[in-house]
């Protein structure tokens, strides 16, 4: 699905490269801004402003991998971004959770990354977890690393496990090595990604530039995740919000490409609007769902690097009807304009708030939407002429070997989802979506053992979280 | 023109935001001779408040209440030169330090909880993003705020919070000054845990608990 003619296209492209050379990006960072220098960027020292050349920017983008593998314990469950479908995960970095048994919004806790860890294994079409939330019952410098520490243990599909200032990354790093077999391992096979999150509009901060740098020696993937919100943080103009968010993730990818040629990275923008009557960033409006797909067409058309947008968040409080339509206009559009990756299941309140049944609501959401983008084939035995022939007017086609043939690869099969007769559904419960949903994450959580990591590997992960608490906590940034 | 209707024309300029009139009328009223103070506080206060007031009710966008911020401001310097030329005082509601901790450059929900702070009336002192914790200290020594408030946006900057609080204490300031806490991770129990006084959830909610700290209806 094209949402941008060629000439729109062409014309966000100029006006990114026009603000990386004319505006440019301050890089609050005397390593980069030294090195940005000596390899030809247009460096101004006082203000820390880094101002990027079109071929510095044109020369990096080529030496950036068009696919980026996200690794599993398990090699069978690896995902690939850029291997022409859509995946999904879900949001990360949440504070709070709806209670899966008494409904209740309150904190979200270590037991809760185990259970989302869980659904995650379990769930067919949710591919890849991230460091889902931040555990409010342990210290707020160890939380990330906490969580990694959970998911590691409970999911054996592909993650992406991320931390979110430097002195973490040693932790987790070392956490995610001991699970591959050791740092040369964790190279060839990542389950650690460096999450470069510059503050919009077009700052990149000490501490995000040193774990730039970090994950970038290491040559482990770094994640460019950023959060421009047209009305505040970007013009309120969609174009101008977008210019602006692909030239922020452009200038950090070019730091990376130069010092560390070849180094897998991936574009992931929060792309939102601020809702000015409230000041809040939304992240369930019809122009999200727009954006994302701008930006993945533009992406794919200049640049050819994975991109995972379409972050599926809602601005609803409750599992209500509003999740339902924020999500499916948010994550279609993305989807059909060839997204590599979705994120947001599970995730409510504008990304604060965290849900395992919508979890499970969303896993069904995104596989109807991955549905649609698959399309149909047309060939003539799927034409069926001569089946229509053989049948003829006025009979039906329910007892034909053709329909059995062709319903799997034809149709959606429901999970959760009710198309039942109303005296079934009646029989059944009565349950609506919701309740449903909690059913399905009961289930598993009651009966899906994830397979467990070595007993002398958990004892090893367990050794490095003592030690990142003893010598983190309390000890400021 | 009579008194009330300068007073008026300078309400009128902050609602809508025109930064060239309210300079001009209040220039107008201080050549007329009208007290400062009462310029001050029947026309920019007034006008500012009434900003704060329709956003609060969802009829205004944003960019509106911030215009006519600035326009405040622009109003507010030239009397408050005036008002110490002549020797008054002027006493507003509550004085607030504010600021992003140290390591953290977020500073959009500091600034629109600054702007609405300053719609309310408050005196508030921005000491901007990254401001190291004796920073607070230091300016708190020398501006006696009623109130410091600290955002901090990324989890781990929150633990600054608590710096910030203790070194309050040393400083033996913490029983004058009130400290309220807010940013996207921020909860009522980290508020607890750290020994703030109040938390602020959004705009509104701040600008709420701000009032109920100073005794404010």
């Amino acid at each position: 699905m094209s949402v941008l003619t060629k000439e729109q296209l062409r014309d966000l492209h100029l006006a990114t490269l026009e603000i990386l050379e004319r505006t440019g990006v301050r890089m609050a960072h005397q390593r980069s801004l030294k090195y940005l220098d000596k390899m030809g960027a247009n460096v101004d020292f006082k203000n820390q402003v880094v101002r990027f050349p079109r071929n510095l920017v044109e020369g990096a983008v080529k030496k950036s991998p068009k696919k980026v593998r996200i690794c599993a314990r398990d090699p069978k469950k690896d995902v690939i971004l850029g291997d022409g479908r859509p995946h999904s995960h879900p949001s990360g970095g949440h504070m709070y959770v709806i209670d899966l048994e008494s409904g209740e919004h309150r904190l979200g806790f270590v037991r809760d990354v185990q259970m989302a860890a869980k659904l995650v294994d379990a769930l067919i079409d949710t591919e890849f977890m991230i460091t889902i939330l931040e555990p409010q019952d342990v210290p707020a410098e160890v939380r990330a690393i906490v969580c990694n520490k959970e998911i590691l243990e409970n999911t054996e599909k592909a993650v992406f496990l991320f931390v979110d200032y430097p002195k973490q990354s040693e932790y987790n790093v070392k956490m995610c090595a001991e699970v591959v077999g050791g740092i040369d391992e964790l190279k060839k096979r990542p389950i650690s990604h460096g999450i470069i999150a510059p503050t919009s509009p077009l700052v990149y901060g000490e501490a995000v530039l040193e774990n730039l740098w970090y994950y970038g020696e290491l040559g482990l993937p770094c994640y460019f995740c950023s959060m421009v919100s047209a009305g505040t943080t970007g013009p309120v103009t969609l174009a101008g919000s977008i210019a602006i968010q692909l030239a922020e993730h452009l200038a950090g990818l070019t730091l990376l490409q130069l010092f560390s040629p070849g180094t897998q990275a991936v574009f992931a923008p929060r792309l939102s609007i601020t809702d000015l009557k409230q000041g809040t960033f939304s992240y369930g409006s019809p122009e999200n769902g727009l954006m994302a797909a701008a930006f993945t067409q533009l992406v794919k058309t200049y640049y050819g690097i994975p991109v995972d947008t379409g972050y599926s968040v809602s601005d609803s409080k409750v599992l209500d009807m509003q999740v339902a339509y924020d999500k499916a206009l948010t994550m279609l559009p993305a989807v059909l304009a060839g997204v590599d990756a979705i994120s947001g299941l599970g995730g409510l309140e504008s990304g604060l708030t965290t849900s395992p049944a919508q979890l499970v609501i969303d896993d069904e959401l995104f596989s109807m939407v991955r549905r649609i983008s698959n399309g149909f084939d047309v060939d003539e035995d799927r034409l069926a002429i001569d089946l229509i022939y053989k049948v003829g007017p006025g009979r039906h086609f329910a007892g034909e070997r053709h329909t059995l043939e062709y319903v799997k690869g034809e149709q959606f099969l429901p999970k959760l989802t009710d198309r039942r007769s109303r005296s079934k559904w009646l029989k059944m419960g009565a349950k609506n979506a919701v309740d449903r949903a909690r059913d399905i994450a009961r289930d598993i959580l009651a009966t899906h053992e994830p397979e467990p990591l070595p007993k002398d590997v958990r004892k090893r992960l367990e050794v490095i979280v003592k030690k990142a608490e003893k010598e983190l906590v309390g000890g400021g940034i | 023109m009579q008194a009330e209707e300068i007073l008026s024309k300078i309400k009128e300029a902050v609602i809508g935001g025109e930064m060239e009139e309210v300079s001009k009328r209040v220039r107008e009223a201080l050549d007329k001779g009208f007290d400062p103070v009462e310029t001050l506080e029947k026309g920019l206060v007034d006008g500012i408040r009434e900003m704060g007031e329709r956003w609060a009710r969802e009829e205004i966008f944003l960019p509106e209440v911030m215009l006519s911020a600035d326009v405040f401001k622009k109003g507010a310097a030239i009397l408050e030169s005036e008002i110490k030329r002549v020797g008054k005082t002027y006493k507003p509601p509550g004085r607030i330090l504010m600021g992003t901790v140290e390591g953290d450059i977020h500073d959009l929900g500091k600034n629109i909880v600054g702007t609405f702070l300053t719609a309310a009336g408050f005196d508030v002192y921005d000491l901007g993003v990254d401001v190291p914790t004796g920073t607070f200290v230091e300016k708190a020594k020398e501006l006696k705020p009623d109130i410091i408030g600290l955002s901090s946006l990324l989890s781990f900057t929150m633990p600054k919070q608590r710096e910030v609080i203790k070194a309050l204490e040393e400083a033996g300031l913490r029983d004058k000054i009130r400290v309220i806490v807010g940013g996207a991770p921020i909860t009522q129990k980290w508020a607890d845990e750290i020994g703030a006084d109040s938390y602020g959830e959004d705009v509104i909610d701040a600008l709420a608990k701000v009032k109920q700290l100073l005794g404010i209806k």
